[in-house]
C-alpha cells in the first residue's frame, strides 16, 4: 500500500480527534469539510439551526491553526461589510483600508439567504478569485480560503434563495442532521461544548495543509474513471426532470472531492467508490429541475441518476 | 408488528386443507398417509423454520412419485394416479420449506385438487369448499405479493388487517360477477346475441320436402352442409342419406308415416365415418348410405335408414357413423307395397300412355326399370337449374315439353313411372359426393351437393336408383362427381376450422390420449433411427463444432487478461454468495463490503489498485488474485465458518 502521501496520517488523526472529542455524531459533515479543505472549495451547510454548524465551523478553524471570521447575513448587510472598506487616517493624512471578515483563513457565512443578492453575488465573487477590489485596489485572500456558510432551507420568509448559479460555486453541500440518539441525551446532559472550543490545541499547521492539497491534487484519476465522472454528469443532462444537469465545474468539482476521498482513504488512486460516496453532496445542489419536478429530492434524484451508469471495473 | 409469513402460512394450510379433504376419500393408502402427516408437520415446520425434509431430497422424491404414477397411467386408469400424484406433490410442497413460487404452486394444486374431487362425486359441499378455496386463493395471492417483494418483511397489525379487508372485497365482487356471467348467461338457449337473427333453414340445397316446378331457376349456395371425416371413397358411393319421402301428394312428395318394415344391409364395404354437423334448426342427421349404426348423439332411427336428433341440432354437433358403402338394404318381413304404389288421382293422359305402354311391354319389374329408364334417355332429358318447367303440371312439361330439370324432376318423375307402373318406390334426399381435403382427412359436403334420388322395392331389396344419372348431359352435371377442386387456401382455411370444430366443439378425450401414445411412439423410433441418422450429419456437426472453436479462440483474442479474471471472479463470487446477479453500478469494494468477505476485500483492493492506477498486475499480485478466486471457487459456504 502506498502511504508516501504528505501528512495523510496527520489528517486522520485529525478527523479522528475532532469528532471523538468535540464534534460527536457530526463525522459526515466533518469529513465532508475536510473534503472541501483539501479539494481547496467551499463548504455550504444546509440544515435548520441548533444542529451545530457553527460549532462545526469553529472546531474546524480552532484545531486547524487557522483564523476565522465570521458574519451573520442580514437583510441590511452591505457588500463592504464583508469586504472591509477604507477609513480616512486623519494623522497620516490617507485612505485606510480595514479589512473585512473575508480576509481570514475560514469564513463562517451564516445564514447566506438572508443577505440581499447584491451582498451574495460579492461575496460569492471573492469565493471564485480569490480577491477582492476594493476602490480599485485588489486584495489577495489569504491561502489556504474557505467559506463555510449556512443555509436554513425550511424558513423562507424574507430570505433570498441563492441561486442555482451560485449554489454552483459550492463545492459541496451537505446537511448535518440530528445526532444519534445516545449521543444527543449525552449532549443535553452535558450541555454544548462551545466552552471547550477554547481549549482546542491546533493539530494541523497551515503549512501542513498546503503540503496536503498539493498531495490530493496529485491523486491518480484513471481515464475510466474520467470517463465514469463524464458519464454520471452527461446523464444527469439526459435526465428527463432535469433543465440543467452537472455543469463542467461540477465535474471538476467531483474529480477534485474524489481525490480527496481517496487522500482520506490513504490510496493514491482514485476508485469508483470514491465518486459514488461524494456524488450526491457534490452534484446534487448542481442539478436544476423542472417546474414540475422541482418538489423532488436532488439526492434522491442523483442516487437513481447513479444506478443507471454503470461503474467501470474491467 | 406482524410477520407477513404468518398470515401467509395459515392461509396456505387451510387452503391446502379445504382444496385436498374432499379428494382425501379417494385417495390410495401412501397419499392417505402422507397428506395429513405434510399438513401437521409442514406447519409446525414453519413455526419453528426447521424443515424435516431438504427441498433437493424432496424433489428426488417428487420425481419418484411423479415416474410412479405414470407408469400406472392408462386410458383405463387415468384419474386415479392423476390424483394421487396432485395430493403428493402438494404434500411435498407443504413439508418442505417455501418460496414465493412454492406457495404459488400449493394454491394452484389446491384448487386442482378441489377440482378434481368433482370427478369422483359432486356433493354438496363443493359449492362451500369453493368458495372458501377463492376467498383463500385470492387473500393468499395478496399476501404472496407483499411476500415476494421482502420475504422476511413484517407490518403492523392494523396494516394488515386494511390488506386482508381489502383483499376480501376482490373475491366478494369476483363471485358475484360470476354468479351473473356462469350462472345467468349460459342459462339462455341461444347466444345472446343470437335473437336479432334466428337461425332459418336453407332456402336451397338440402329441404324436407320435393316439390318440382314451385321455383324457376335455382342457384345453389356453397355453404357447409357437413363435413364427414374418413377414408377417401370412389366419387359414385358418396349418396349421403338425410330423409326418406314416401307420399306423393299432388305434385309434392313428403314424409308420412309408413307401414314397419325389418329392413337389413347386405354386403358391402364397412366404413366408419365421423360427422361434423354445423348448427341448423332441423333434426336430420346424415348417414353413408346405407348407414347401420349411429353413436355419440341422441337419436331415433326409422326402419328406411333416416336417423333423425332427439333435439334440434342449434349448436355444432359430432357423431359416429357405421356405414356399409354399396350394400344392399334388403327387407326382411314382405312389405306393405299399397304404400309405395299410391298415385295422385289427376295424371294426364300423356302419361297415363307412356306407364301403359311400359306396363304391357315389361315381364318383371326389373325390366320395368330398364324400359323406363330407356325412356328417360329417349326423351333426350338435360340436366339444368334454370328454365324450368311451371309449377301447372311440371312433370309432364319436364318429360315432354322443356325436357330440362335438375334432380328433383328426374327423381320425382321417374318415382312416380315407377308407381303407376307398379313398382313400390320411394324418394330419399340428402347429399352427393364432397370434396375430399386431405390435409384434414375429411370429406366437405356443401349445399350445392344436395340431391334427390330414388329407391324401388325389387325382389324385396331397395334399390337405388339415380335418375338424374340419365340426362343426356349427365356426365357434365356436378352430379358426375367432377366437382372443381378447391384451392390449397380455401382447402387450408376449411381445415383450420373444422379442426377448431373437432378438437374444442366436440372435444374428443380418447383422440387425446391417442396422440400422446403417438408421440411416445414417434420418439422411439427417432431413438432406434439415430444412429444411422447421426452420419449424415457429420458434416454439420464439424462446422459448429469449428464455428463454436473459432468463436471461443476470438473472444479469448479479444479480452483481456484482466476482463478474463474479472469475469472468473465475478462468477465465482455469484456461486459463492448465492447472488443472482451483480448490478452493473457497483464498484468491487462496494460489493466486497456487502458481501461482507475478506476474500473479496482484498480481491478488490490487488485489482482495483492495478485497474485505476493503470499499472499492470505483477506476478505476485497475479498468483495472489487466482489463489483468491481459487479460494472463492473451492471454498465452504460462508455460513459454515
Amino acid at each position: 500500500m502506498t502511504s508516501d502521501l504528505a501528512h495523510q496520517a496527520k489528517i486522520l488523526h485529525f478527523l479522528d480527534r475532532l469528532s471523538n472529542h468535540y464534534l460527536q455524531g457530526k463525522i459526515r459533515a466533518l469529513k465532508m469539510a475536510v473534503i472541501a479543505l483539501l479539494s481547496d472549495g467551499h463548504l455550504l451547510l444546509e440544515d435548520i439551526p441548533g444542529l451545530g454548524k457553527t460549532t462545526l465551523a469553529l472546531a474546524l478553524s480552532s484545531a486547524l491553526g487557522l483564523s476565522f471570521g465570521r458574519i451573520q447575513c442580514t437583510s441590511d448587510l452591505l457588500p463592504s461589510d464583508i469586504t472591509g472598506l477604507s477609513i480616512f487616517d486623519r494623522e497620516l493624512n490617507t485612505f485606510r483600508f480595514i479589512e473585512g471578515p473575508i480576509f481570514n483563513h475560514i469564513l463562517l457565512v451564516d445564514e447566506i439567504n438572508r443577505a440581499m443578492p447584491k451582498t451574495q453575488s460579492a461575496m460569492l465573487e471573492a469565493m471564485e478569485e480569490r480577491k477582492v477590489t476594493v476602490e480599485g485596489k485588489t486584495y489577495p485572500l489569504p491561502e489556504p480560503f474557505m467559506v463555510i456558510a449556512t443555509q436554513n432551507p425550511t424558513e423562507q420568509i424574507g430570505t433570498y434563495r441563492l441561486p442555482e448559479s451560485q449554489m454552483d460555486r459550492f463545492l459541496i453541500t451537505t446537511g448535518i442532521g440530528y445526532p444519534p440518539e445516545d449521543l444527543e441525551k449525552a449532549i443535553i446532559r452535558q450541555g454544548g461544548i462551545r466552552k471547550k472550543m477554547n481549549e482546542i490545541e491546533p493539530i494541523v499547521s497551515r503549512i501542513e495543509i498546503e503540503e496536503a492539497r498539493q498531495a490530493v491534487s496529485g491523486i491518480h484519476l484513471s481515464d475510466k474513471l474520467v470517463d465514469y465522472i463524464f458519464k454520471i454528469a452527461h446523464a444527469t443532462r439526459e435526465h428527463p426532470f432535469t433543465v440543467s444537469g452537472i455543469s463542467t465545474r461540477g465535474a471538476i468539482s467531483m474529480a477534485s472531492a474524489a481525490r480527496a476521498v481517496a487522500y482520506l482513504e490513504n490510496r493514491n488512486y482514485v476508485i469508483p467508490e470514491d465518486i459514488k460516496l461524494i456524488a450526491s453532496p457534490v452534484a446534487a445542489h448542481r442539478l436544476i429541475f423542472l417546474p414540475e419536478h422541482e418538489s423532488l429530492n436532488k439526492q434522491e434524484v442523483l442516487q437513481s441518476i447513479l444506478q443507471t451508469v454503470p461503474v467501470p471495473i474491467v | 408488528m406482524v410477520k407477513i409469513k404468518k398470515p401467509l402460512n395459515y392461509i396456505t394450510y387451510s387452503v391446502s386443507l379445504i382444496g385436498a379433504s374432499p379428494l382425501y376419500i379417494w385417495l390410495n393408502l401412501p397419499a392417505q398417509i402422507f397428506l395429513p402427516i405434510a399438513l401437521v408437520f409442514g406447519f409446525y415446520s414453519e413455526q419453528k423454520n426447521r424443515y424435516i425434509i431438504s427441498s433437493r431430497t424432496a424433489t428426488v422424491l417428487s420425481i419418484a412419485f411423479f415416474l410412479f404414477y405414470a407408469s400406472q397411467l392408462s386410458l383405463a386408469n387415468i384419474v386415479i394416479p392423476v390424483v394421487n400424484m396432485l395430493v403428493l406433490l402438494l404434500s411435498m410442497h407443504l413439508i418442505t420449506e417455501k418460496n414465493s413460487r412454492k406457495y404459488l404452486q400449493i394454491f394452484v394444486l389446491s384448487l386442482f385438487c378441489l377440482a378434481s374431487s368433482s370427478v369422483f362425486s359432486i356433493s354438496v359441499s363443493f359449492f362451500p369448499a369453493l368458495i372458501l378455496l377463492v376467498f383463500g386463493v385470492t387473500i393468499g395471492l395478496v399476501l404472496l405479493t407483499f411476500y415476494t417483494k421482502e420475504p422476511g418483511r413484517s407490518i403492523p397489525a392494523p396494516q394488515l388487517y386494511t390488506i386482508l379487508k381489502t383483499a376480501t372485497i376482490l373475491p366478494i365482487v369476483s363471485l358475484l360477477l360470476m354468479l351473473l356471467f356462469f350462472v345467468i348467461l349460459p342459462r339462455t338457449e341461444h347466444p345472446l346475441w343470437n335473437f336479432l337473427n334466428p337461425i332459418t333453414s336453407a332456402t336451397s340445397g338440402f329441404s324436407e320436402e320435393v316439390q318440382p316446378g314451385t321455383i324457376a331457376s335455382n342457384v345453389a349456395v356453397k355453404t357447409l352442409a357437413f363435413r364427414a371425416q374418413c377414408q377417401e371413397l370412389p366419387p359414385e358411393m358418396l349418396y349421403w342419406r338425410g330423409t326418406v319421402l314416401n307420399t306423393l301428394n299432388n305434385t309434392v312428395w313428403q314424409r308420412a308415416d309408413f307401414p314397419e318394415e325389418s329392413t337389413q344391409v347386405l354386403g358391402g364395404e364397412t366404413v366408419r365415418c365421423t360427422l361434423y354437423l354445423p348448427a341448423k334448426n332441423n333434426q336430420f342427421l346424415f348417414t353413408l348410405d346405407h348407414p347401420l349404426s349411429l353413436s355419440g348423439i341422441r337419436h331415433s332411427a326409422s326402419s328406411d335408414s333416416v336417423f333423425l336428433a332427439s333435439h334440434s341440432l342449434e349448436t355444432k354437433t359430432g357423431f359416429q357413423l357405421i356405414s356399409r358403402v354399396g350394400g344392399e338394404l334388403t327387407v326382411l318381413k314382405p312389405v306393405d307395397s299399397s304404400f309405395y304404389l299410391k298415385i295422385p288421382d289427376n295424371l294426364s293422359p300423356q302419361l297415363l300412355e307412356v306407364a301403359e305402354a311400359i306396363r304391357q311391354n315389361s315381364y318383371s319389374q326389373r325390366e320395368t326399370i330398364a324400359l323406363l329408364k330407356n325412356f328417360f334417355r329417349e326423351q333426350n332429358l338435360s340436366y339444368a337449374t334454370d328454365d324450368l318447367p311451371g309449377p301447372q303440371a311440371p312433370i309432364d312439361e319436364f318429360l315432354f315439353t322443356k325436357k330440362r330439370g335438375y334432380c328433383e324432376f328426374f327423381a320425382s318423375s321417374f318415382a312416380l313411372l315407377l308407381r303407376m307402373t307398379g313398382v313400390p318406390s320411394r324418394l330419399v334426399g340428402g347429399y352427393l359426393g364432397g370434396r375430399y381435403n386431405n390435409l384434414g382427412g375429411y370429406y366437405l359436403i356443401t349445399e350445392d351437393m344436395a340431391h334427390v334420388w330414388v329407391e324401388a322395392l325389387v325382389d324385396d331389396q331397395w334399390i337405388r336408383i339415380d335418375p338424374t344419372k340419365l340426362a343426356h348431359n349427365s356426365s357434365a352435371t356436378p352430379m358426375a362427381g367432377q366437382r372443381p377442386t378447391l384451392s390449397l387456401l380455401q382447402r387450408t382455411v376449411d381445415a383450420i376450422d373444422y379442426f377448431w370444430t373437432r378438437a374444442v366443439i366436440t372435444y374428443d378425450f380418447q383422440k387425446q390420449i391417442s396422440l400422446i401414445q403417438h408421440t411416445g411412439k414417434g420418439l422411439q423410433s427417432l431413438q432406434r433411427n439415430w444412429k444411422y441418422t447421426v452420419k449424415e450429419y457429420y458434416p454439420i456437426l464439424w462446422i459448429i463444432l469449428s464455428g463454436v472453436v473459432i468463436w471461443q479462440i476470438t473472444r479469448w483474442k479479444t479480452t483481456s487478461r484482466e476482463e478474463r479474471i474479472l469475469k472468473r471472479y465475478l462468477r465465482a463470487v455469484r456461486r459463492r454468495h448465492k447472488v443472482k446477479s451483480i448490478p452493473p453500478n457497483m464498484g468491487l469494494n462496494e460489493l466486497a463490503n456487502q458481501l461482507q468477505d475478506p476474500v473479496c476485500e482484498e480481491f478488490a483492493h490487488i485489482f482495483g489498485s492495478a485497474l485505476y492506477s493503470e499499472h499492470r498486475l505483477t506476478k505476485g499480485e497475479h498468483q495472489r488474485i487466482l489463489s483468491l478466486i481459487h479460494i472463492l471457487e473451492r471454498g465452504k459456504k460462508p455460513d459454515d465458518h
